[in-house]
């Protein structure tokens, strides 16, 4: 346990939560300026001070990872179950999960993909379909809306085997538009434009989680359940990432993603990878559609359209191509930040299109990049058993 | 099915061909020299059209009668300064900064200057979320063709698209800038060392490939008579598609692969039942069927990884 | 020939390749047995790289076979030439640039690449002790280099100097114990002290692993000369002279076509 650490964490969350408890535009703004602007000067006026506390933060995430987990337990209850903020949480949770799986297919595998709000749209499809027309239990149908997505992840993945960078991104905004018309058409199934109404909310040994959620000290709306399912989903997500991307799977998927032919010059099979990227990063589309089409009761094709696919694109560039943490930060804070400006809600998909721009031309590994080289504690250890 | 009938769908699927057309030799432009798969092709496609109708309506306003020599010239040096604009700044803010950066990065970087545009002229333009009328630009009866009556705005932007091909035709083949084009297309280290100036060729082909761009815009405002901020999204894949399906970087596989998804599309919507509903897939699938048979489209040669 | 088969590891038969009307191999055939190095020489443009390509199943030969111990791998993907044992270099040097040193070895490991995916996640603990022996393994490979490439490990390898990453190059490529490796002009931008001292890191690679067979591309010839048992030289594709350094450096028409076209 690293207290500096620990501390540097808790003072965030102490920021954050009073980012969230700021109302006034004005005062936000000034409030994010502020931040922004003392994390740039300590950057550059201490950058070897900074570089080391990012070297420890990147040695110690399963720590970080852990705390923030816990800290985001007690979320709810500091902000006194304020419904708007719930939603907005929730929303920030999902669209962090399709970071996660997008992450994984394109910074990990190298694989871009500009339909990545299908597989979303089809998660959704699975749980609104399943438990409103055919009664299956919520927790079965999750499960298949990831298995489902899965299934489509490799189909994607078969005309992609085929082609590279360039095509591949035609082809994956394509599939993206051809499910969005197929909801659209496949009206006896999917509702049309009309989308699915009142999807029923999960029940858990006969508790209902469209019911209230009382604490004791403090009682938040059905939302309050629909953040802790988000969040154990979404620490569950990362656990399952972290491990893929840390193995030697991963290890091979980021080999294909610097240079296809000397991978394959190296025995690696690119067909193979390639379908497992696009199913594993696939499946977090669906599960994040799951939990959206639950906790949100109605569907409809418009809410999984290339915008989505493109804002988290957004999100993944800002965190840092292939950095877990980062994609989970930059979905965090490109959900939550307009928030705060709902007066500006024109500017918003504007506002994605410059994050990308400018992150691409001044930080093109993100606000946190990936460093952490996978197997560098492994051979620590070897040299100092050789030393011993 | 009568003759006439043929004949207008004919023109039709001639009149769309040659729109794609015209976008999808921008893309393959912008690939084999720059290589660069610019998404935000199809905003140029839309400042276009906004242009053309911007100077239109103030033209009007202004009493110039609309087809008048001095209305066309107008109209004529707007698109053309909107295209070369924005390819000029499409260089110098987006594509050269990312240069030596993955592909990857390249084209994520297109795709949001293409957002920031579209959405910029939602926001600024004046009931910019709105479907805007464009106006009508030329004055002449609809031609009588075989029984079937062409709008004259149909065959004036095949003309005019047959002619911008011609002299895209020229530059490339006949010319010097051609010769340098070309050059730079094929080995642009070896075009560094024989003195190109690859930055100029980068900017020339930016801008020509932009200014088909706009023109295509605006052959799309007189062929619909109205035009909306996003209208560049559906422009850019489908002729994203026709230079895939042609053979990305190969100019005369964009042309016929252009008219191929014009006229694919025209006999889908006016020949299948209820094809309407279809139109817009027809484009994804002949670029799902063509990468799956032949990847390197119609007319592309097989490629070859650098080794 | 036929009475001692059994130890020819490597052999092209009529090796030939069309692209549209050129052909830039062609007829080209040889035979080499375990521990042997050939050294493959010629002007640029002779088809010493497209041979390359050939034999690590790059590009698929328009006629004729590749031979390895006795299976026919022509027409096999590259991924499945290098599990039967043919890994090679590139010319321009095509390293993993975003992995470290140690990744870049390990790519390429029979172990690594065979982990199953479901393996990975659930692990249950074993994958600490995988990793530990695939490092090990890296190491022994490593320490051919003494420790040069060693104390770089942890460095992304587009952060070593030139030299080192043509060692990398050379390290990831021996590192999977292949029976073949093809080296395309490994000591492409060093000057001649590099190029000695790499001359001496490839024969502590081959008395390392006797049993391992090189095809080396060169055109430095007295790397050629230290290093090779055979040389074989291409001009236009064809092989028109296959001996020992000697033989071949006194054949006029090699002195024609290559000393010649380099002396112009």
């Amino acid at each position: 346990m690293n207290m500096k650490l620990l501390g540097a964490e808790v003072l965030l969350y102490v920021l954050f939560i009073a980012f969230i408890l700021i109302e006034n535009p004005v005062f936000v703004a000034a409030y994010i300026l502020a931040l922004v602007a003392a994390a740039f000067c300590i950057a550059k006026k201490f950058p070897e001070k900074t570089s080391r506390w990012y070297e420890l933060f990147m040695a110690n995430l399963k720590q970080v990872a852990a705390v923030a987990f816990l800290l985001a337990l007690t979320l709810p209850v500091l902000i006194d179950g304020d419904a708007y903020w719930l939603q907005v949480l929730n929303f920030a949770m999902i669209n962090a999960m399709m970071a996660l799986g997008l992450n994984f297919m394109t910074g990990r595998a190298g694989l871009i993909c500009l339909g990545y709000a299908a597989f979303e749209a089809i998660g959704a499809y699975t749980v609104g379909i399943l438990t409103l027309k055919l009664g299956v239990s919520f927790w079965i149908a999750f499960v298949l809306s990831g298995l489902a997505a899965m299934v489509f992840g490799a189909v994607l993945g078969l005309p992609a085997l085929r082609v590279k960078g360039h095509y591949l991104a035609l082809v994956t905004i394509a599939f993206g538009l051809i499910v969005q018309e197929t909801l659209l058409n496949w009206e006896s199934v999917t509702g049309g434009t009309n989308g699915l109404i009142d999807i029923p909310s999960p029940v858990l040994f006969g508790y209902d989680f469209g019911q209230m959620l009382d604490l004791g000290f403090v009682s938040m709306n059905y939302l309050g359940h629909f953040y802790y399912l988000c969040l154990i989903v979404l620490a569950l997500c990362t656990i399952f990432i972290f491990k893929l991307s840390n193995s030697f799977f991963g290890l091979i998927l980021s080999a294909m993603r610097e240079d296809q032919l000397a991978a394959q010059c190296y025995g690696i099979n690119l067909t193979n990878y390639k379908l497992y990227a696009f199913a594993i990063g696939a499946i977090f589309g669906g599960f994040a559609g799951g939990l959206y089409a639950a906790m949100i009761n109605f569907i409809a094709p418009e809410n999984f359209s290339y915008g989505l696919s493109v804002i988290v694109i957004s999100m993944i560039i800002l965190g840092g191509l292939d950095s877990i943490p980062g994609a989970i930060v930059g979905a965090f804070f490109l959900t939550i930040f307009p928030e705060k400006f709902r007066a500006f809600e024109d500017y918003r998909i504007m506002f994605y299109g410059l994050i990308i721009i400018f992150c691409l031309i001044f930080m093109r590994n993100g606000i946190l990049p990936y460093t952490r080289r996978i197997f560098m504690s492994g051979l620590e250890n070897k040299e100092a058993e050789a030393d011993e | 099915m009568t003759v006439d009938v043929l004949l207008q769908q004919f023109f039709n699927a001639l009149g769309l061909g040659v729109m794609y057309a015209l976008i999808a030799v921008g893309f393959t432009l912008f690939f084999g020299v720059i290589e660069v798969v610019n998404f935000a092709h199809g905003e140029v496609f839309m400042l276009g059209a906004f242009g053309a109708m911007v100077v239109g309506t103030a033209m009007a306003g202004a009493g110039v009668e609309a087809g008048s020599v001095a209305y066309i010239l107008a109209v004529m040096a707007v698109i053309i300064a909107v295209g070369a604009v924005f390819g000029a700044a499409l260089e110098k803010f987006i594509v050269a900064p990312m240069r030596g950066a993955p592909d990857i990065m390249t084209l994520l970087i297109t795709l949001g200057a293409s957002i920031v545009v579209r959405e910029a002229v939602m926001i600024f333009f004046p009931d910019g979320r709105n479907p805007q009328p464009f106006p009508k630009m030329i004055q002449m009866d609809s031609f009588d063709i075989g029984g079937a009556l062409i709008k004259p705005e149909t065959i004036i932007c095949i003309v005019i698209s047959a002619a911008l091909i011609s002299l895209m035709y020229w530059i490339i083949e006949k010319t010097a800038l051609g010769r340098y084009i070309r050059a730079t297309a094929q080995d642009r280290q070896a075009a560094l060392m024989m003195g190109v100036n690859a930055n100029r060729v980068f900017i020339i082909t930016l801008i020509l490939g932009s200014v088909l761009g706009s023109v295509a815009g605006l052959m799309n405002g007189m062929s619909y008579g109205i035009i909306k901020f996003n209208m560049g999204f559906a422009a850019s894949i489908k002729g994203f598609a026709a230079a895939v399906v042609g053979g990305l970087g190969n100019m005369y596989g964009a042309v016929v692969g252009g008219l191929l998804l014009g006229f694919l599309e025209i006999f889908v919507v006016s020949f299948l039942p209820d094809g309407s509903s279809y139109q817009e897939l027809v484009a994804f699938l002949i670029v799902i069927l063509c990468l799956v048979f032949r990847p390197s489209g119609l007319f592309g040669e097989k490629a070859y990884d650098k080794v | 020939m036929s009475e001692n088969r059994e130890n020819i590891i490597i052999e092209a038969r009529d090796l030939t390749i069309r692209f549209g009307g050129v052909t830039a191999v062609n007829h080209v055939s040889f035979e080499l047995k375990a521990g042997e190095v050939l050294g493959v020489i010629g002007p640029n443009g002779s088809g010493k790289t497209t041979l390359f390509n050939l034999l690590s199943g790059i590009y698929v030969p328009t006629e004729g076979q590749i031979f390895l111990n006795g299976e026919d791998i022509s027409g096999k993907q590259s991924n499945e030439v290098f599990t039967r044992g043919i890994s090679r270099t590139f010319q321009n040097g095509r390293l993993f640039w975003n992995l470290s040193v140690l990744e870049n070895i390990m790519v390429g490991l029979k172990e690594v690449r065979e982990c199953s995916v479901l393996g990975s996640i659930i692990g249950a603990g074993k994958e600490k002790a995988q990793a530990r022996e695939a490092i090990a393994a890296c190491l022994k490979h490593m320490e051919i280099f003494d420790d040069l490439l060693i104390r770089q490990a942890d460095k992304t390898a587009k952060d070593l100097p030139y030299a080192d990453r043509r060692r990398l190059e050379i390290c990831r490529a021996v590192a999977s114990n292949p029976k073949v490796i093809l080296l395309d002009e490994p000591s492409a931008g060093m000057d001649s002290m590099e190029t000695e001292k790499l001359m001496y890191d490839l024969l502590k690679v081959k008395k390392a692993m006797p049993e391992l067979t090189i095809i080396v591309v060169e055109h430095d010839m007295d790397f050629i000369k230290g290093l090779v048992d055979k040389v074989m030289v291409l001009n236009y594709g064809e092989n028109i002279a296959y001996g020992t350094f000697d033989e071949v450096a006194g054949d006029e028409q090699v002195i024609n076509a290559y000393l010649g076209q380099e002396g112009e």
